[in-house]
């Protein structure tokens, strides 16, 4: 094979390769519990709906049993919770209210190590479909 | 004082037994539709050891179970209010307000209303409460100390998780009691009587929603707050909001309780008005 043969298929390896690895981090993006992870939760279903957000997730990196919520930007009126849930949307915790101040949130069943997303449900007589709310979540005990 | 006697008895039938045991039944199906659906069912009961008393706060969060609350205000104007209007429409009261007077009447039957739903309301918590305990986990108080951040829903009136629960449930009831007092009145101006029986969930839906929705209309918002039941029935559980003013969950309480208080006695007193000069 000549020389231009194998320049061009090692590159074109060295690309796919690389397509596949942003596409991967593209499709989860995942931050170390330490910190918060910022998400965006758009059109929260009516009446109670949840909506589950399995993009943005956070690594636990403590042992605690603590998560830890926080809204930045509220719509709905009648307020949001939220609740950690692992990628097969199973809650990890139970839902808590979602306040600007920092609340803690019991955890069950987490691991260290393991990556952790977000649900947000409406209040069950919120009759809008398409309010939007901004938290910012960790796995960890961030207080 | 043996009047007022007639009149409780008056309240407890047949009828009146049977509607409170099916509305129990509810909410024990309702209650186990909760647990179903939550993170309690995944071995959490039984990986903290508070969580059977907590389960029985979170299912009173009307934000996210409002089961409790909704079946709860079926009972409320089918207890004694009910009664009356039947009894009104069907002019049997006139013989018994012939009796002991119209003004005595409808007094001895509006407080017995109050004392009647504080009761059954209490006894209804505490069955709950019960077949937590029998049959989800056992039900313990153990008055830990949290770490800061975390709003503990067994916690919500005081420290001591004995003393919180019987806060609780005393004040619950009279929050139900209370607002069963001002649906007493709405008789006056809801007078069919199949609608009346229900009144009590749209009441309940229309006081939850309807102050936050006119909220950036006041030009004090925390005021709008205070006309929210949540405190009422369930002293401090809801918390996706700050108190109004700052106040701890027991003065919101009390706040709110004062102004259904006047609210009650204003449709108290245009009830009897109406029923003593267009009768």
């Amino acid at each position: 094979m000549k020389l231009q043969y194998k320049i061009f298929a090692g590159g074109m390896a060295f690309f796919i390769l690389l397509g596949g690895i942003l596409s991967v981090s593209a499709a989860t993006s995942v931050v170390n519990g330490s910190s918060y992870q910022t998400v965006r939760h758009s059109n929260i279903p009516s009446f109670g709906g949840i909506h589950y957000q399995t993009t943005y997730g956070t690594k636990k990196t403590d042992s605690g049993t603590w998560a830890t919520f926080k809204a930045t930007y509220t719509e709905a009126l009648l307020g949001n919770f939220a609740a950690l849930i692992n990628s097969d949307k199973y809650d990890k915790t139970g839902f808590v209210g979602l306040k600007s101040t920092a609340i803690l949130s019991k955890e069950y069943n987490t691991k260290k190590g393991n990556v952790y997303f977000s649900a947000v449900s409406s209040s069950k007589y919120e009759p809008s479909s398409s309010c939007d709310v901004v938290i910012k979540f960790s796995a960890n005990n961030l207080k | 004082m043996k009047q007022f006697f007639i009149l409780i008895k008056q309240a407890l039938n047949k009828e009146k037994i049977f509607i409170i045991l099916a509305i129990f039944g509810l909410l024990v199906i309702s209650m186990h539709y909760t647990y179903s659906q939550s993170v309690f069912s995944s071995g959490y009961m039984s990986y903290y050891k508070d969580a059977p008393l907590e389960f029985f706060y979170y299912i009173q969060l009307t934000g996210v179970n409002p089961f409790v609350l909704m079946i709860l205000m079926i009972l409320l104007p089918n207890l004694v209010s009910y009664h009356l209007l039947d009894m009104h429409q069907n002019q049997t009261t006139y013989f018994i307000e012939t009796r002991i007077g119209k003004k005595k009447y409808y007094l001895e039957t509006f407080i017995c209303n109050i004392l009647f739903t504080f009761i059954t309301i209490f006894i209804i918590e505490v069955g709950l409460l019960l077949v937590i305990h029998l049959f989800y986990g056992k039900v313990v108080f153990l008055s830990q100390n949290y770490p800061e951040g975390y709003y503990p829903l067994t916690q919500t009136i005081c420290h001591n998780e004995l003393i919180n629960l019987i806060l609780f449930l005393n004040l619950t009831s009279l929050g139900y009691a209370l607002l069963s007092s001002v649906l007493f009145s709405l008789q006056v101006f809801i007078s069919h009587k199949y609608i009346y029986r229900c009144l009590g969930v749209v009441f309940a839906i229309a006081l939850i929603v309807v102050p936050i929705l006119v909220m950036n209309y006041f030009p004090i918002k925390d005021l709008s707050v205070l006309f929210q039941i949540t405190p009422l029935i369930a002293v401090g559980v809801e918390q996706v909001r700050d108190n109004p003013f700052g106040l701890s969950n027991i003065l919101h309480y009390f706040a709110t309780f004062s102004i259904y208080t006047i609210i009650s006695f204003v449709l108290y007193k245009i009830l009897y008005d109406w029923r003593k000069y267009n009768d």
